[in-house]
């Protein structure tokens, strides 16, 4: 290993230290944020796979209702009978999926790893402000994990009121038949809720007050900027979720009637809860991908950032308008309309920062020297579909429009455009660049485009059409469209979908061979292989337990690629230039 | 725990348990029983029954005209589907679970009143070939609410507490029938005239009930002689 | 793509329609506008051998247009939107014809007030999944719903509302030419929402007489100025 030689003796006498601690410490039980970073990848790419598998189910059976879905004989009664879907499971199925694709795939792996990981990396310190609390964090999350699935396991058969659960459907079992299920779904987001907490109060306490000297607020890279108000997003949010939540296993389990009008309750009360935290919710999805997109743009374009105050200060007001938009979900359902046009007006005014941040994208890659790594593709792929996704929610802001479109597939591919096509790619793209620092290995560039293409060509396929179903009326949550005249014509779009679908999941599998090939097989990475300027790439690949030797001193922003100052066309924020002054930019 | 505590506690569970066997009904040989037999007649005028609208899956159940079966009377007055009963009784024939089965044809619930001991596995069958849904809105037992579609064609479920349970499929609103679930063998549903009889009754006093979907209920008693019949009539007003 | 509209028979959704087509151009516009120059400079600015990016921190004009352009088109979209919303959803003309309608699991119970205009009297007529109504006419519908919520949805009316228990919603519509339309639920009720669907018959005035008398016999004036909204 050529970088022990690069350790100070303090650091290096500090690591021979951990030497000693046990199998369970170091890789079960760790505290070092980098190993609890990647307990959160891995959480999150098993459970893709699970919420993957769960969609191409709902898929296969909205292509060929009522027939035999393939390798699903082994699936008990009374959810499949002999390969044939049981109309409850399709609602558990579509339920579930989202469930865990929001819960535990974008949060633990966007929010979790990366959060985890390169905070302490990136603002150059040695590891999180409260190192046990974060081991809880993962663990607590595993274990809300857990109750998640076990829920498929209950009689009664898991969550069917869709991911947002409205009431009373999920608030009186005998309306969906469901029974524990549905109030395992409540405790695992309680649980998981609790988790994210503890990561909350980690992230901003270590942000605020660990930043090596000479990082100033505004030389932290996006992705850090993103992170923190993520973090603040969750610690004002989640509580409002727990809130709903407990209120409704109340209302299922104790008799009371928060939500049933019988009893004096209000159905609109859950839907006021669930999204006063849901919006945020959805940006805590995507801000953290746009700050991870913002970073890899800027370094393989070579350029610096364009806007960098102004992709801050977009992103800060999208937070903050994000707390007075809820009510956009609720249009149609009962709300009083005079409130809904409130709401349309700050829906339409939360778009502006979102179109700043693409144009400021564009002005990034304008004049630059792009290269077209692996990283780079999925983060130009994530600014091309972000902005489809972004250009469909206007069609909802319209509220005249939203009459007919709310609850068709045009909400479904607005959905997908933005959670997958923004997140799910910012995901791709920051596991390709950030895994040689994770794991010290490369990860094979010919497999990766491998991946990338298929992957964007089949996205594109399975969920653009989605905007036809949805102008044609096409509802949502319905498992045999053929049971409705009106959507006979649209049938072929649906097989379309599904076969594009299955190619989407099938283009999975180069990635997953590639990752794990890598994790044991990949080339050796060195320090700093894309040559970037960020923290992180001072340290060893991986880090050591303590991150730095000496902790890094600060004297610029992260984005100096291509500067004139000197020959290179990177500028590493922790490079002392002869005779230069730490400028406050 | 202390092992004499513990063996306290087990000697309560089993008093307790052999004290509710010792109310539960108890059967056997039943040794000059009697008979109940009589008519239930409807007191005033009642409409013919009316067609129920199909307005869904009108392919499967519009095939046949379908007439509502909750209040079918007889020329004379005699009204169909009524369940008469014993309303308590210790010791008497057999009695034990037994196979019952409901059948939905053509959207129709066959039959309209389904009687079964407590404790029985009720099958319900779907032969329609499109989506039905069993739902019973019980107290005693717990509710069901399930879909049955057109490839599953028997559901079992089974109703352990007596009940007198209302049964409706959700998706085709007309379709209508009861679940009578009973704790002792005699019970027993009128015929087309009104008349129904009960047999091997050993000999005594007893409350006779008789109950119907839409007239309500009424009890009278009744003295069983041995080996002879006691006849009772019952008469509910008309709604 | 807007091809796809189901025919449009309500007086109201002439100004939807336009308002989804201008929205369509302008996300087309700008769609085809970030792409255009996105795919532009990955071809022009992709690195070659002696290449150096320029060296640019932003451009503040260029904030402020990019701010300012937007945010002038969306708010202008939110005032083109609010007075169709609320002439829909708030401001519902005197009613023609008043029905009631009622979500249920797995159907839509309809009840028609009969000639005399009012609900809970004997000449009311419940049924099923049926409902009709004449051309050009306004129908009131009060919605109502027996357990979960439901969404009552009529594509070619441009209409959608969600049925709530514990509250009666006032919704209303105009059609503009005869003809039969399915009523699915658009909100997720349970394991019955695939399938849950009534039937919405238009007719044309000689047509609604004609099912107006075979409904109820007994009155000979048959005139839907007889259905009188009653409050």
């Amino acid at each position: 290993m050529s970088e022990s030689a690069a350790i100070a003796p303090a650091a290096h006498a500090a690591h021979d230290a951990h030497e000693e601690v046990s199998f369970l410490r170091h890789y079960v039980f760790s505290t070092d944020h980098k190993m609890i970073g990647r307990q959160f990848l891995f959480l999150g790419l098993f459970m893709m796979i699970i919420g993957g598998l769960l969609a191409l189910m709902v898929r296969w059976e909205l292509a060929w209702p009522e027939e035999v879905v393939p390798f699903t004989q082994w699936i008990p009664e009374p959810y499949m009978s002999e390969g044939h879907m049981n109309p409850a499971f399709y609602n558990t199925l579509f339920t579930m999926h989202a469930t865990i694709m929001v819960f535990f795939v974008v949060m633990p792996i966007l929010v979790g790893c990366f959060g985890n990981f390169l905070i302490p990396l990136m603002i150059g310190t040695r590891d999180m402000a409260f190192p046990v609390l974060n081991m809880l964090s993962f663990w607590v999350g595993a274990v809300a994990g857990v109750l998640m699935l076990s829920g498929f396991f209950v009689p009664g058969g898991h969550a069917a009121a869709g991911w947002t659960s409205y009431a009373p459907l999920s608030s009186v079992p005998v309306y969906s038949g469901v029974e524990w299920g549905q109030n395992l779904w409540c405790i695992s987001l309680l649980v998981l809720g609790v988790s994210s907490l503890m990561g909350s109060i980690n992230y901003i306490t270590t942000i605020i007050n660990m930043r090596a000297p000479g990082m100033t607020l505004f030389r932290l890279p996006l992705t850090i900027w993103a992170l923190f108000i993520v973090a603040i997003l969750l610690l004002l949010a989640l509580p409002v979720l727990s809130a709903a939540l407990g209120l409704l296993l109340l209302d299922r389990m104790a008799g009371t009637t928060f939500f049933l009008p019988s009893g004096g309750g209000e159905p609109l009360l859950w839907q006021h809860l669930f999204w006063f935290f849901g919006h945020p919710e959805v940006y805590i999805l995507i801000l953290p991908a746009m700050g991870i997109a913002s970073d890899i743009l800027s370094v393989f374009a070579r350029k610096p950032i364009f806007g960098y105050r102004a992709m801050a200060y977009s992103m800060i007001s999208i937070a903050g308008l994000s707390w007075i938009v809820w009510g956009h979900h609720m249009f149609q359902s009962g709300m009083n309309p005079t409130l809904g046009s409130s709401f349309m007006i700050s829906t339409m005014v939360i778009a502006v920062p979102s179109a700043i941040k693409t144009f400021n994208w564009l002005g990034t890659l304008w004049g630059g020297n792009i290269r077209f790594t692996v990283p780079m593709l999925n983060a130009l792929a994530f600014v091309s579909m972000f902005v489809i996704g972004g250009l469909s929610g206007i069609y909802m802001a319209a509220t005249p429009v939203d009459i007919f479109i709310h609850d068709t597939y045009f909400i479904v591919a607005h959905i997908h455009y933005v959670v997958f096509g923004g997140s799910i790619f910012g995901i791709f793209a920051a596991i390709y660049y950030w895994f040689p620092k994770m794991f010290g290995r490369m990860m094979n560039e010919t497999l990766g485009k491998i991946h990338f293409w298929p992957t964007l060509i089949a996205f594109n396929c399975t969920f653009f059409p989605m905007h036809i179903l949805g102008v044609g009326g096409h509802m949502r949550r319905i498992y045999n469209p053929m049971q409705y005249d009106f959507l006979h014509p649209l049938q072929p779009i649906n097989v379309f979908i599904t076969v594009s679908a299955v190619c989407l999941g099938l283009s999975q599998i180069p990635f997953a061979i590639n990752f794990f090939w890598s994790l044991f097989a990949g080339k050796k990475a060195t320090e700093n292989p894309w040559n970037a300027n960020t923290l992180e790439w001072t340290a060893p690949s991986p880090p050591p337990h303590g991150n730095f030797g000496a902790l890094p001193t600060v004297y610029r922003g992260p984005y100096e690629y291509s500067s004139p100052e000197v020959t290179e066309d990177w500028l590493p924020q922790t490079r002392r230039l002869e005779g230069a002054v730490a400028r406050a930019h | 725990m202390h092992r004499t505590s513990v063996r306290t506690m087990l000697m309560i569970i089993a008093a307790l348990i052999w004290g509710a066997a010792a109310y539960a009904y108890e059967g056997g040989a039943v040794a000059n029983g009697g008979s109940i037999s009589g008519q239930v007649k409807v007191q005033g005028t009642v409409p013919p029954p009316k067609t129920l609208e199909v307005t869904k899956d009108k392919e499967v159940c519009g095939q046949h005209e379908l007439k509502d079966e909750e209040l079918l009377v007889s020329s004379g007055g005699g009204l169909e589907n009524a369940v008469v009963s014993i309303v308590t009784i210790a010791k008497g024939k057999p009695f034990g679970p037994a196979e019952a089965t409901l059948d939905q044809q053509g959207c129709k619930y066959v039959p309209h009143v389904l009687l079964f001991p407590a404790g029985s596995n009720v099958k319900i069958n779907n032969d329609d070939g499109i989506l039905h849904n069993i739902h019973t809105y019980s107290t005693k037992n717990p509710p069901i609410n399930r879909a049955q579609p057109k490839f599953k064609k028997t559901i079992e479920e089974k109703f352990a507490e007596p009940e007198v349970i209302k049964v409706t499929c959700d998706a085709h609103g007309w379709m209508q029938g009861w679940f009578i679930s009973q704790d002792n063998p005699y019970f027993v549903k009128t015929d087309a005239n009104g008349n129904f009889k009960l047999t091997d009754i050993p000999p005594g006093d007893y409350e006779v009930k008789v109950w119907h979907g839409k007239l309500g209920e009424k009890t009278q008693k009744v003295t069983v002689p041995a080996g002879g019949e006691a006849k009772v009539n019952f008469e509910l007003a008309a709604k | 793509m807007l091809s796809w509209l189901p025919e449009d028979v309500s007086t109201f959704g002439p100004k939807i329609d336009q308002l989804f087509y201008l929205i369509y151009y302008i996300t087309g516009f700008t769609f085809v506008l970030v792409n255009v120059l996105l795919l532009a400079f990955l071809v022009l600015y992709r690195h070659r051998d002696g290449r150096r990016a320029t060296y640019t921190h932003g451009n503040s004009t260029l904030e402020i247009i990019w701010t300012i352009v937007p945010a002038l088109i969306l708010v202008m979209l939110a005032f083109m939107s609010k007075g169709q919303w609320d002439a829909i959803k708030k401001n519902a003309p005197p009613a023609d014809v008043l029905v009631q309608v009622t979500g249920k699991q797995f159907n839509w119970e309809i009840v028609y007030p009969g000639p005399d205009g009012k609900f809970g009297t004997p000449d009311d007529y419940q049924v099923d999944n049926d409902l009709h109504v004449p051309v050009n006419k306004v129908v009131r519908v009060l919605l109502h719903s027996k357990d979960v919520i439901h969404s009552f949805f009529l594509p070619n009316l441009r209409l959608k509302q969600d049925a709530l228990p514990g509250r009666e919603i006032v919704v209303w519509f105009e059609a503009t030419k005869p003809g039969t339309y399915e009523i699915p639920c658009a909100e997720l009720c349970g394991f019955g929402h695939s399938g849950m669907k009534g039937q919405l018959t238009v007719h044309d005035t000689a047509g609604y007489d004609a099912w107006l008398k075979e409904r109820w016999p007994a009155t000979t004036a048959n005139a839907p100025a007889a259905d009188v909204e009653r409050g």
